[in-house]
């Protein structure tokens, strides 16, 4: 009968709860480049529609648009990451940055959700990158983006990099 | 004689701006009224003569300039629009004018806290007019020497920043000075970390 000696005994791995805590995530494209967010910083999808033009000197934050009653900033992704949004029609993503809510045009692909657990989610620290970490989906590594600091984190006008892994995805 | 007590009513009153409503290029802008001296056809044969007895003896540039943008003076419904007080005027090209529109001052917005440039010296709100929304323009910049790629880049959350000390505040300054003397809440969205229950999709 096998044994184990003292104080070798196999210890069973131990990992924190909130770790393992699936986390869902709304995996969408901007320009081709498939990448992810927290479901929680969503606000909604709807159609595309053009907005407003402002004249700005924010980085990537010159149109608003309406929407019922309220007004909303708009976002320019697309131009962030120097791509052009695919698809008709477009779709129009509602990000909670933590300073109010906020119109993102992205691709016309329907975005899809994805339960992971939150270990599956890769820490990453890039220089002036809105990009909080990756995320491996179906075979494919996505970054996953924080819509809460949605370009709070870079404001110089140069092109977000988005890191290897979304260039790799581009197509 | 009625003995029945009589009770002193307070009746809210809307305080209501009127604006000329000016086009842009796509983009619809709105100058308080009172602020307006006057209008011209830039075809108009001596538009020069009457710009200098409003003491103007430069060229009126297109307001998209005023920004550091590209203003087209294509438009056939061009104009110039003649703005000041007693103690300074200014002039500058829209590419129309939409005429005067009413607003109760409550329907005003202010510029959104995500823009941080100096547009927050340029745009003093906005509302919503027709299907599109219009923009404010500050007076009191529009008055002053602060204009074009020099205030772009000098990005500035002051929207006071270029006072010109003879000139007195307008009713939309006063109004713009008071709403950002109001200490804001910072409001602190809750972390939720499970997502089951939350709305993604409304297609």
């Amino acid at each position: 009968m096998p044994t184990t000696l003292p104080g070798l005994r196999s210890r069973k791995a131990t990992q924190d709860p909130a770790r393992v805590k699936p986390v869902m995530l709304l995996v969408f494209s901007v320009g081709g480049r498939r990448m992810a967010a927290r479901a929680s910083d969503v606000g909604g999808i709807w159609p595309w529609t053009d907005g407003v033009s402002i004249p700005s000197g924010t980085p990537h934050i010159s149109a608003v648009l309406k929407r019922g009653e309220d007004i909303l900033p708009v976002f320019d992704l697309a131009g962030r990451l120097n791509v052009q949004v695919k698809g008709v029609p477009l779709l129009c993503l509602i990000a909670k940055r933590k300073d109010g809510l906020m119109a993102v045009c992205i691709d016309g692909d329907i975005p899809t959700l994805q339960s992971v657990s939150e270990a599956s989610i890769r820490p990453v620290a890039w220089k002036d990158s809105d990009v909080i970490g990756t995320c491996r989906i179906e075979a494919e590594e996505l970054p996953v983006y924080s819509l809460a600091h949605l370009g709070l984190n870079a404001r110089s006008l140069d092109g977000e990099s988005g890191g290897s892994h979304a260039k790799s995805s581009c197509c | 004689m009625s003995l029945r007590g009589r009770e002193r009513a307070v009746v809210p009153v809307a305080q209501v701006m009127e604006f000329l409503m000016l086009a842009c290029g796509q983009t619809l802008f709105a100058l308080q009224a009172d602020m307006v001296r006057s209008v011209i056809r830039p075809e108009e044969g001596d538009a020069e003569g009457i710009l200098s007895t409003f003491g103007i003896a430069t060229p009126a540039v297109h307001l998209s300039e005023r920004f550091g943008l590209t203003g087209s003076y294509l438009s056939q419904e061009s104009r110039i629009v003649v703005c000041g007080t007693q103690a300074a005027h200014v002039a500058f090209r829209v590419d129309g004018v939409l005429g005067l529109h009413d607003i109760d001052a409550t329907k005003i917005k202010s510029l959104l806290p995500h823009f941080t440039g100096p547009e927050r010296r340029w745009i003093a709100g906005m509302f919503s007019f027709q299907q599109t929304i219009a923009l404010i323009l500050h007076t009191r910049w529009l008055l002053s020497d602060d204009r074009g790629s020099r205030a772009l880049s000098s990005p500035s959350l002051e929207p006071h920043g270029h006072r010109p000390e003879a000139l007195s505040p307008t009713i939309m300054d006063v109004a713009t000075d008071q709403r950002d003397t109001l200490d804001w809440n910072e409001i602190e969205f809750e972390e939720v970390t499970d997502a089951d229950d939350t709305p993604w999709a409304q297609i």
